[in-house]
């Protein structure tokens, strides 16, 4: 029973996106209400498997042939489990709250525009949920290149814009690059093992050489930094914010990004089995953490930092999953997916009042937005891990478990992490929220539609709260909890870091005691360098356009002159010998008569072996 | 006259023949020819029938010469028809489908 109602939620999304995609779209309104009522009941039956869940632990699967060889059979199944269902939660509740945001924030698109939309973001919800129920990893594989696909169509929504259309074709690329690695992983992990079903691969660990174990688990680890966007394959994130806001929410903040690190939580036996692996992981994530918040300081785009936040988060969750608590990261993923959801419909609100995105052209939007400024509040407290608000909770976690490991390091990138969140947060909310209007159209921004602020009510809700339910998921996921009495001073240490960040962003965005621009002026060098992202991007421009494109261009060569010119060289030789055969078929009835008697001649010959 | 010697005629009668088809331009001509080499068979058939004592090798030719005469009827339909459209007999005249 339970299973079956993973499988309703899974598959509702699904029946809206057929039906929208095929017979509806030119009717906008009707396509958003219907997609909003499948994934509300997408909602509603995700709540009663976590519900039935509760109430008889266990796991429960449903499954079919999907191909079946004699020397192979492929399985399609869903699994549900408590992480599985804890995750399908998550994505129905941030999708339906996302769809509801979009009717206010899409209201000026074109009917088949909506329609379009809302199938795009039907699609992705089936996608996301099907990637998260998966059972084997060849399925989890195909889910994980449809959410792929459906993040490029939104981030390119916006198609006839050529920055849209670029960031979309950017974002795919990158991605892909790191899906390779998951591929060839995935079929390194069979060709050793026999199995892509999860369970079997986990249950087979101690069997597999070690060699394999390290090899096999970065090749998918790669999948995952190219999807939850890790240094250094993070620069196609902040680009992807192109797409309208609802959807940077929802796919690039909240869930699709996620999926790499729900990736890794749901083969953590594979990862956790070799010391190296996880070691790779901490410092990658870690890496991301410091860096990628050490970019949002400086952006001026509000969704940019957001952007470049939501990297340093999945880099703390990473960091937690490399410090060998899976329980971490996955409680971090858990409450980031709200507070970060909550952050960019925010962010929405104002921009959408403001018709700009830079933070710039905002300010005084306390008094005008209250509902958005205050939701922004929390988001922001959650974010920077001000108790008693959800993100203290997880990041205190992450915080800890990388200081018990025995690599120091990332637990020192992390802390330092913590202190540029909060200063880049509150330099947002200081110069966009308070002070003066700057601009003509921040004067008249106004409070957004019910449509929109209520998801956000309830986003701030989850913010607030789940961070209390840390003992409760733990217990649920299965894991015994321990009590830190040693390392009471740790929260202290953060705490200070994020009220010195605040206050830093204080004394110079709000006081004015400190001036941004002479600072810049002194530490240029690293200003220059935040600035242009570490010139990553130029760095990529580069390998594409030296390399990649040179490479093309030698695989086009290939296609064009050793491919094509074989088949080009069997079709002219044919044409060449039916040219030359024309010449016999004269129309004049008594030459064929000659070639049939000669025929006769020729086969009397041969049968009665004459030669 | 044994059977070697009615074999001799129809293999001269079947070689005329396709010398016949071969080279008359006459459609007319041709059908002719055909007719000899059709004439050959039967005669190997009364031949065959009558050296193994058989009737049926002398009912056979009755329904080849049948055979043969819808044949010709045909045969002068179509050459009727050619001379009607394209004013000629001539079969190396007609040789629109040439390739």
């Amino acid at each position: 029973m339970i299973s079956v109602y993973a499988l309703i939620s899974f598959l509702s999304p699904f029946l809206a996106f057929i039906i929208i995609g095929f017979f509806i779209r030119k009717y906008g309104k009707i396509s958003a209400y219907l997609s909003i009522i499948c994934v509300l009941n997408s909602l509603l039956f995700s709540i009663l498997t976590l519900n039935s869940l509760l109430k008889n632990p266990g796991e429960y699967f449903l499954e079919w042939i999907w191909l079946s060889q004699k020397i192979f059979t492929f399985k399609f199944g869903i699994w549900v489990d408590p992480l599985s269902s804890l995750m399908l939660f998550i994505v129905a509740l941030v999708a339906s709250m996302v769809q509801i945001y979009s009717i206010g924030y899409m209201k000026d698109e074109t009917p088949p525009s909506l329609g379009r939309y809302y199938a795009y973001h039907s699609l992705f919800t089936f996608s996301m949920m099907g990637l998260v129920l998966s059972k084997n990893l060849l399925e989890l594989f195909v889910f994980w290149e449809l959410v792929g696909l459906c993040s490029y169509l939104l981030i390119g929504f916006w198609f006839y814009k050529p920055s849209a259309a670029k960031a979309a074709v950017k974002a795919f690329w990158v991605t892909r690059f790191g899906d390779v690695g998951f591929m060839i992983g995935l079929l390194y992990l069979y060709k050793n093992t026999g199995c892509f079903e999860i369970k079997d691969l986990i249950s087979k660990i101690p069997e597999i050489p070690e060699k394999v174990i390290i090899i096999g688990s970065i090749l998918l680890f790669c999948g995952a930094i190219g999807k939850s966007a890790q240094f250094p394959l993070h620069i196609w994130l902040p680009d992807a914010m192109e797409g309208p806001t609802p959807v940077s929410a929802l796919i690039h903040a909240a869930t699709m990004v996620a999926a790499g690190v729900y990736m890794v939580v749901r083969i953590f036996p594979l990862f956790s089995s070799s010391e190296i692996v996880l070691g790779i992981i901490a410092i990658i994530g870690a890496f991301t953490a410091v860096l990628a918040s050490a970019v949002a300081i400086v952006q001026e785009d509000i969704k940019r930092v957001l952007a470049y936040s939501t990297i340093s988060q999945l880099g703390y969750m990473m960091a937690g999953l490399g410090s060998h608590n899976l329980n971490a990261g996955f409680f971090h993923l858990f409450t980031h997916a709200y507070f970060k959801a909550l952050l960019f419909l925010c962010a929405g609100c104002v921009i959408h009042a403001v018709h700009s995105n830079s933070i710039w052209d905002m300010g005084g939007l306390f008094k005008r937005m209250p509902i958005t400024s205050i939701s922004f509040l929390i988001g922001l407290l959650a974010l920077s891990g001000i108790p008693p608000f959800s993100g203290f909770f997880s990041k205190e976690e992450i915080l800890h478990y990388a200081y018990l490991s025995e690599f120091k390091l990332p637990f020192y990138l992390l802390i330092i992490g913590v202190f540029f969140t909060s200063f880049y947060m509150a330099r947002v909310f200081f110069v966009a929220f308070l002070g003066k209007e700057r601009k003509e159209n921040a004067k008249h921004a106004h409070e957004a539609p019910y449509s929109m602020t209520i998801p956000i009510i309830i986003l701030s809700i989850f913010s607030i709260f789940s961070g209390f339910f840390k003992e409760e998921i733990y217990n649920f996921l299965g894991e015994k909890i321990e009590t830190h009495h040693s390392l009471k001073f740790l929260p202290f240490i953060s705490l200070i870091l994020a009220f010195l960040g605040f206050f830093l962003a204080y004394l110079y965005y709000y006081s004015k005691k400190l001036s941004p621009e002479k600072t810049k002026e002194k530490i240029f060098p690293v200003y220059d360098l935040l600035y242009n992202k570490y010139y990553l991007d130029h760095v990529a421009e580069w390998i594409y356009s030296k390399i990649a494109l040179n490479l093309s261009f030698l695989a086009a060569w290939w296609d064009r002159h050793v491919v094509d010119g074989t088949v080009n060289w069997v079709t002219y030789t044919t044409g060449r010998i039916g040219k030359g055969l024309r010449s016999l078929q004269t129309g004049i009835i008594q030459d064929y008569l000659i070639y049939i008697v000669v025929g006769f001649i020729i086969i009397g010959f041969i049968i009665f072996q004459i030669f | 006259m044994g059977i070697k010697g009615i074999l001799l005629i129809s293999a001269i009668m079947f070689s005329l023949g396709v010398f016949g088809v071969l080279t008359r331009k006459s459609a007319l001509g041709i059908l002719i020819a055909i007719e000899l080499l059709f004439n050959s068979a039967n005669l190997n058939f009364a031949a065959f029938g009558r050296l193994y004592g058989n009737p049926e090798g002398s009912i056979f030719p009755l329904f080849g010469i049948g055979i043969t005469v819808c044949e010709v009827a045909v045969g002068f339909a179509i050459i009727f028809y050619l001379y009607r459209t394209r004013k000629t007999t001539k079969a190396d005249e007609v040789d629109i489908l040439k390739g």
